[in-house]
């Protein structure tokens, strides 16, 4: 009896210790798993300037977008692509329109040294591409190949991820052998770099966006977020992880 | 380095759940024992649906059922009450997702005491509650013990529920598995490696704890007979 009194005080203890946060000075942003690597290095940058704290969660943006229309107490999100943003918008749960930060390139990605185009061809080694039902790079992917007309002929060695970053760990174990992935996931210097990329000759590329919630408070400290982002400095950073303008 | 928190998150989490699900799940599971009644099976059975449910499902219908927006979740924000995206969010949830695995082998453990137990305890005179405590209780160590370890795992090693209902916030909700997975995304390999084997070591030593508690009890039930 003893014994369950003891735990019952400690369990009491533990779940009153919980400490509720309110609007302390601090932001937590959302960022779609392609961007996290630029938005960690921008989140460290405004944390320094400004001596306020940045939260940063990453996810796949369709997953974030369910949870900010369900309440999650995000600031600020930063969506892979415009439409999930401009979806929050028409819900009437963003401040105000996305506003475009910069575009990512897809390219493919392979740590073999044979590896070239032609091989990815005609080849019999997997290729990995994000799902094209939630992932606006696997989305890119199969609307290439199907503009080349290799879909057809690719298809049975295709093998489907649920976003780019699970892609970039398919071909960084060697799972697969070329992966369709984004620019902006490898040209960072948190990331050492191995292999080799080959550009697309594609004209398209893939905005990204960011808006401000209206699920929290403290809106100056979003505004200033999303202006650091575009300012001189926030460009830097993003040209660094390998955005295009 | 990495950061501890989320390791720290897991055990309170996982601890919360085994002593909030035992204190829900014995009398439960005595209850339904006793009950003499066709309807058991479907008791049973509904309890049983989080295992066969996919945790992104479950955590997904949580989720909508205790949005703001939904009136579940309006009532409870009247209170100033949050349970999505907070840490009493995945309590909840796991309470739920881990219901079975703490009332199932307790159960199971009530049914195989045999009748005559209870005679023979009434007949020496013990109340219902003496004989409860003193004779039934012991009797279930083994079972109640699995109970423990099983809901103590199940726990730690949640993911999809936790996900959905959580958001992953740094703190409150980011446990141990969705750290893992998290550096996993960032392609920061290392530190994916720390936390798997921090976790693995910790979860292997409670476990280890449980048996040897379990252990013990096992002792003192021999002594009564």
């Amino acid at each position: 009896m003893k014994v369950i009194i003891n735990l019952l005080v400690t369990f009491l203890l533990m779940v009153s210790c919980n400490t509720q946060q309110d609007d302390k000075k601090e932001l937590t942003i959302a960022v779609a798993s392609s961007a996290q690597m630029a938005m960690h290095e921008i989140a460290l940058a405004f944390e320094k300037k400004y001596k306020t704290k940045v939260k940063v969660i990453t996810g796949s943006s369709g997953r974030l977008v369910t949870q900010i229309v369900n309440g999650a107490p995000f600031d600020i999100f930063i969506s892979a692509n415009k439409a999930y943003a401009n979806y929050l918008f028409d819900k009437k749960r963003s401040l105000d329109k996305p506003i475009i930060i910069g575009s990512g390139a897809l390219i493919v990605w392979s740590l073999d040294s044979n590896s070239s185009l032609k091989d990815l061809e005609t080849g019999l080694d997997k290729i990995a591409v994000a799902s094209p039902k939630h992932a606006p790079y696997g989305q890119q992917a199969i609307q290439f190949l199907k503009e080349k007309k290799l879909y057809e002929k690719l298809s049975s060695r295709l093998v489907y991820a649920e976003n780019i970053s699970q892609v970039n760990e398919y071909v960084s174990m060697q799972m697969v052998k070329y992966g369709f992935t984004s620019s902006l996931t490898l040209l960072n210097n948190s990331f050492d770099f191995k292999g080799r990329v080959f550009p697309l000759d594609t004209n398209q590329s893939i905005a990204q966006v960011v808006v401000a919630l209206k699920n929290t408070k403290n809106d100056a400290l979003k505004q200033l977020f999303i202006s650091f982002i575009i300012s001189k400095e926030g460009h830097n950073i993003l040209i660094k992880n390998g955005y295009t303008f | 380095m990495v950061d501890l928190e989320p390791i720290w998150l897991s055990l309170k989490l996982a601890l919360i759940t085994v002593v909030v699900l035992a204190i829900v799940c014995i009398p439960m599971a005595f209850y339904l024992n006793q009950w003499k009644s066709k309807a058991k099976f479907l008791v049973e059975a509904f309890v049983s649906l989080p295992i066969v449910l996919p945790p992104t499902v479950l955590g997904f219908y949580l989720l909508v059922l205790f949005s703001p927006n939904s009136f579940l979740g309006g009532v409870l924000a009247t209170f100033n009450w949050q349970l999505v995206f907070t840490f009493q969010g995945i309590l909840f949830a796991s309470l739920i997702y881990s219901l079975p695995f703490m009332l199932l082998p307790i159960l199971r453990g009530f049914d195989a005491v045999p009748q005559h137990l209870y005679n023979l305890s009434y007949t020496l005179g013990k109340s219902k509650w003496q004989t409860f405590i003193h004779i039934i209780l012991p009797n279930i160590k083994y079972s109640v013990m699995t109970s423990f370890i099983l809901t103590f795992a199940h726990t730690m090693g949640e993911f999809g529920v936790i996900l959905m209902i959580g958001g992953n916030i740094p703190g409150e909700t980011r446990v141990a598995s969705l750290a893992i997975y998290d550096e996993m995304e960032a392609l920061n390999y290392s530190n994916a490696h720390t936390y798997s084997f921090i976790l693995f070591v910790l979860s292997f030593t409670i476990i280890l704890l449980f048996k040897y508690i379990g252990r013990k009890g096992y002792g003192l039930d021999k002594s009564i007979f």
